[in-house]
């Protein structure tokens, strides 16, 4: 059974292989429906989210239950990269012309991002000091990935895949083999890999690109980085696959592993790559 | 680890025994990877340069009893622009070749073009091979984008043309 749906700026794909379905009917309209309850609490396009709210006023806002584990990843990885991996973000890339209009029109001089300092918070709510631009692309598509298998999984399938526009999460017995995208030709691959009951996020600037910027941006340079093409990300969850295919774009892997488990592969702009020992993948060359 | 240094045993590798050394450090890295790796190098390096061996000398290569260390050694051969240098350095751990450096110091152009190159050959160089030609499952890059978003790419591109 395949559900397909567009949310969170991309397509989302979920196949079920089970034969025997448990008996909700409605799975698909349940699962469209989660995907937009967590989109209308954590997109900065909904004026419905917190963190809307935060970019408008200070003061504090309730969160959902499941924010809290988020923020905590965010939290990490901003202290592992050193600030490079910021979900405050949005106002540099805003600058550079990413806004809800999609203007895609850069200011001469981009604006640097606002504190993350700025920001407390615990289970139940959030706390901003003076208005804050969050953003939460860049780990919140593979958070929202693990928490639908968790749904999937209460609900009795055992056995599917949830493909949100290439970020991927396999459960159960049933092997996948994915092409790893070539970024400056998008109907080749340079690869594949063969998965199993993992997660896998791949991230590029191909698709996501106006003049010198594409959608990851570096928070000092205020530059996008141009030296690596693709990063891809395998581990067990997709929290974690996705945040750090973007980390993977600012600094090495190396300062990453000693805190979390994962396996990466690294496409630079010379098409040469770099990749984890042991990271089991086909390569073409 | 021993460092031993071309005055300490007067082991001058001459230009023809490296590019040999280099070639059994390809057959190396080839075969040296442990199985859960299915990573599939591509060619050897190429011997780009075709050197004139200065001396007869014939040296002893790669000998599987080496001791585990770091090696420096100066390649010296004759190219058609006179002679070249080029130093590497190689890690040996159990008879395999852990890492190599090869420091560039050539200054002629066409020197400095053809040690590039190999320099370049000892990376892995990835090419995309046709989404048609490959069994695929899915494919993983970047995120498809929406409607909107490429409706604004399409604008920008008409109104800069």
């Amino acid at each position: 059974m395949n559900i397909s749906f567009s949310a969170t700026g991309t397509l989302w794909q979920i196949d079920i292989y089970d034969q025997n379905l448990p008996r909700n009917t409605n799975i698909n309209q349940d699962i469209v429906d989660f995907v937009e309850d967590f989109e209308s609490n954590f997109s900065r396009f909904r004026n419905t989210s917190f963190v809307t709210s935060l970019a408008k006023k200070e003061g504090t806002y309730s969160l959902p239950n499941t924010a809290k584990k988020l923020l905590d990843f965010y939290e990490l990885l901003f202290d592992l990269t050193n600030g490079l991996f910021t979900p405050t973000i949005t106002k540099s890339l805003v600058s550079a012309g990413y806004d809800k209009n999609y203007s895609l029109t850069p200011q001469k001089k981009l604006a640097t991002p606002d504190d993350w300092k700025n920001i407390t918070y615990n289970q139940n709510s959030i706390t901003t000091t003076t208005p804050t631009q969050l953003d939460f692309g860049a780990a919140g598509k593979g958070y929202l990935i693990d928490l639908v298998c968790e749904f999937l999984t209460k609900m009795g399938v055992e056995n599917f895949c949830v493909d949100a526009g290439g970020d991927i999460r396999l459960v159960g017995n049933k092997p996948l083999v994915i092409g790893l995208e070539n970024p400056t030709d998008t109907s080749s691959v340079i690869g594949t890999i063969n998965i199993q009951n993992s997660s896998f996020c791949g991230s590029s600037g191909n698709r996501r690109q106006w003049g010198k910027y594409n959608h990851l941006l570096n928070p000092k340079t205020l530059t996008s980085p141009k030296n690596i093409l693709s990063t891809w990300v395998l581990s067990d969850e997709c929290i974690i696959a996705d945040g750090l295919a973007t980390s993977l774009f600012f600094v090495e892997p190396n300062t990453l592993q000693k805190y979390l488990k994962f396996e990466y592969l690294i496409l630079y702009s010379d098409f040469s790559i770099d990749k984890s020992d042991n990271l089991s993948v086909t390569l073409f060359n | 680890m021993e460092e031993q240094t071309t005055q300490q045993n007067n082991k001058t590798l001459t230009g023809v025994a490296i590019f040999a050394i280099i070639a059994i450090l390809a057959f190396v890295l080839n075969n040296s990877k442990p199985e859960t790796n299915t990573l599939q190098t591509g060619q050897s390096p190429q011997q780009i340069i075709t050197p004139t061996p200065s001396t007869s000398e014939s040296t002893t290569l790669v000998d599987s009893q080496i001791a585990d260390g770091v090696y420096e050694a100066t390649g010296e051969y004759t190219s058609p622009a006179g002679p070249e240098v080029v130093p590497i350095k190689l890690t040996l751990k159990d008879g395999v070749i852990e890492s190599i450096e090869f420091n560039q110091k050539a200054t002629n152009p066409n020197t400095i073009k053809f040690q590039g190159m190999f320099k370049e050959g000892y990376k892995t160089l990835v090419v995309g091979k046709k989404i048609t030609d490959v069994k695929l499952d899915k494919v993983s890059g970047s995120s498809l984008t929406p409607k909107g978003f490429n409706d604004a790419i399409q604008k920008i591109i008409t109104q800069n043309t």
